[in-house]
């Protein structure tokens, strides 16, 4: 997928790579998509990778993580307040995101006191997040007087409504295709972890990768659009579809996760559409 | 600035205390972190980076040293009122949070022979310890007590370059508390003046809280108020209240008068005039201040001073 400048740039995703302190997951964004090299380890200048590092091993020893300035997200485990407060300039000046899933989310209190310190907050892409925390959340995002940092995808997803822009959950969530791959353990390239869980691949990293068009996922995905519109599915008259271009169909609970994300979206597209604004 | 209440608990008696307890529409007894987000939110929203914690007694609440260190992270200048009489195992977190540039404790001390269960060993112990980031405050509920022993416990402690907060202890809407008598305020000014000469060597300057009355100095007493830099103020300012709810109040004596559930929404300015619009409209329906001389007082009409404490007013004006 072509970036901003036209130039293309690839991410690839890959579990326990060997870099910094310990092995860490990773997004390498590349302008090659030479996988088999990246595979092994070997990054080249203009390569930018970017980790993700359990929080418990974030906070022994911040330092040791300098070198990712701004290249690192920091994924909360058991986030407690307390915890928080320790490692909170560390990871201001030093993390992007803060990233919760609904396992570590809990109420959604202490993601939303990084937000208010000025902590950017970042939520996995899942199909199992409690509707009421992501409320609280938007709500917070919504409401706040003091928010000066995102709240992801929410910031991008009202930033898209608000000036119009193009922006989908499959570019939020990392799963844009033709962009996004994911390695597994196996070398078995994905578009991302989720449907490397449902055993669905383009290939392995040692096939050309020109070959990975030609694979059913990847046939699958690229067709999505066409088969929500030809069978007239919710998508095809839903106000959201510019944003969400059928992610959540592809979900395992896809009805309840898509109507959720529907009830958030409105109250998102209420907020920022420029004619509510102005009312 | 606003004052936080962490919570509702208090190992103290003190005879002009408020009983929040009685709050109905207080629901918990302990603020929690989502609460505080939003009050912090509206602190840093509304540009006055200043907040008081106090309670009764915050140390109590379980999470006190958690929710100060959260408030010094959002760039808040934290007083923390305290009795200084605390478990022995806060005293680690404390001592960190003494550390901060934007923190500083005002410790509430009572006339030695008020009894109010507080153990003074254990109080002044704890100021020798924080003497560098320590102010002294004092509830006059009583005319016929010497304040002076402050000066004798500063220089037992060694507090230095501070502040001695001086309150007058006011009625409390809806509650039966001890509150010393306007009559009585001349007496209590001299005693003050005393004060503040008496502690001006040590670089300490008494700080006068709300309700005082202009007229209760003499002007040679205020001239040497002003010698020593004594802080003086006549004028009713809404020191804004957020107890656990979150509920807000215009001030501790009007705790349960006026009252307003805030949200993420509730703007700090707004929530001040609205205090400010009540009390002035408690104070259009009553006598103008706690003297009836202030009816006719060139210095009330110029507000230079407002005539003491609103809560004086309110049986007049019909509320209590």
């Amino acid at each position: 997928m072509p970036d901003q400048r036209g130039q293309p740039r690839f991410v690839i995703a890959m579990n326990d790579y060997p870099i910094g302190p310990a092995p860490s997951d990773v997004r390498i964004t590349s302008p090659r998509l030479d996988l088999p090299r990246l595979a092994r380890g070997r990054l080249r200048p203009g390569e930018t990778p970017h980790i993700l590092v359990p929080e418990n091993r974030f906070i022994e020893a911040p330092e040791a993580y300098a070198r990712f300035k701004k290249t690192m997200t920091v994924l909360a485990e058991t986030p407690s307040p307390r915890k928080l407060l320790a490692m909170v300039n560390p990871l201001r000046s030093l993390a992007s995101y803060y990233l919760f899933n609904p396992a570590t989310i809990g109420d959604g209190t202490i993601a939303i006191m990084a937000a208010s310190l000025q902590v950017p907050v970042r939520l996995a892409c899942s199909e199992d997040w409690p509707e009421h925390v992501l409320e609280n959340l938007l709500d917070y995002f919504l409401h706040s007087p003091a928010l000066e940092v995102p709240i992801e995808p929410f910031y991008s997803l009202a930033a898209a409504i608000g000036q119009q822009r193009k922006v989908t959950f499959w570019q939020l969530f990392d799963e844009a295709l033709g962009r996004d791959y994911f390695i597994d353990s196996e070398h078995r390239v994905s578009l991302a972890p989720r449907w490397a869980r449902r055993g669905l691949f383009f290939g392995t990293v040692n096939e050309p990768s020109s070959g990975f068009r030609n694979s059913p996922l990847w046939s699958d995905l690229d067709g999505l659009k066409h088969r929500l519109f030809a069978s007239q599915a919710t998508c095809a008259f839903c106000e959201h579809y510019l944003y969400c271009r059928g992610f959540w169909t592809t979900a395992e609970q896809a009805e309840p996760t898509c109507a959720m994300w529907r009830r958030l979206m409105d109250r998102l597209a209420g907020s920022y559409k420029p004619e509510t604004a102005d009312a | 600035m606003t004052n936080i209440l962490l919570t509702n608990h208090c190992q103290r008696r003190c005879p002009s205390r408020v009983d929040l307890d009685a709050t109905e529409d207080v629901q918990s007894c302990e603020m929690d972190m989502r609460d505080l987000i939003t009050v912090a939110d509206m602190i840093v929203a509304s540009g006055d980076l200043r907040a008081g914690v106090l309670a009764g007694e915050p140390t109590p609440h379980p999470h006190c040293c958690e929710m100060v260190s959260y408030l010094l992270a959002r760039g808040i200048r934290v007083v923390f009122f305290t009795s200084g009489i605390y478990r022995e195992e806060l005293m680690d977190e404390l001592e960190k949070l003494s550390q901060e540039s934007r923190f500083r404790f005002l410790v509430n001390v009572n006339f030695p022979e008020i009894k109010t269960g507080q153990n003074l060993l254990r109080q002044e112990r704890f100021i020798r310890r924080f003497a560098g980031v320590c102010d002294l405050g004092l509830n006059v509920s009583r005319a016929d007590l010497d304040p002076r022993f402050l000066s004798d416990l500063a220089r037992r402690t060694g507090v230095r370059n501070c502040r001695i907060r001086v309150g007058l202890a006011h009625p409390i809407v809806g509650e039966a508390n001890e509150f010393l008598s306007p009559a009585d305020y001349r007496e209590v000014a001299g005693s003050i003046v005393d004060l503040a000469e008496a502690v001006f060597d040590l670089g300490i300057v008494v700080s006068l809280d709300c309700g005082f009355t202009l007229c209760s100095f003499t002007d040679e007493q205020l001239g040497r108020l002003r010698r020593v830099k004594a802080e003086t103020s006549f004028i009713c300012r809404a020191a804004v209240g957020i107890a656990p709810g979150p509920i807000a109040w215009p001030c501790f004596p009007l705790a349960k008068h006026n009252r307003i559930r805030i949200d993420g929404n509730t703007r700090l300015k707004d929530l001040q005039d609205r205090f400010w619009n009540i009390n002035n409209e408690l104070r259009g329906r009553s006598r103008k201040g706690v003297f009836k001389e202030c009816d006719d007082c060139v210095y009330f009409e110029h507000r230079v001073c407002e005539g003491g404490c609103l809560t004086h007013l309110i049986p007049d004006a019909g509320i209590a």
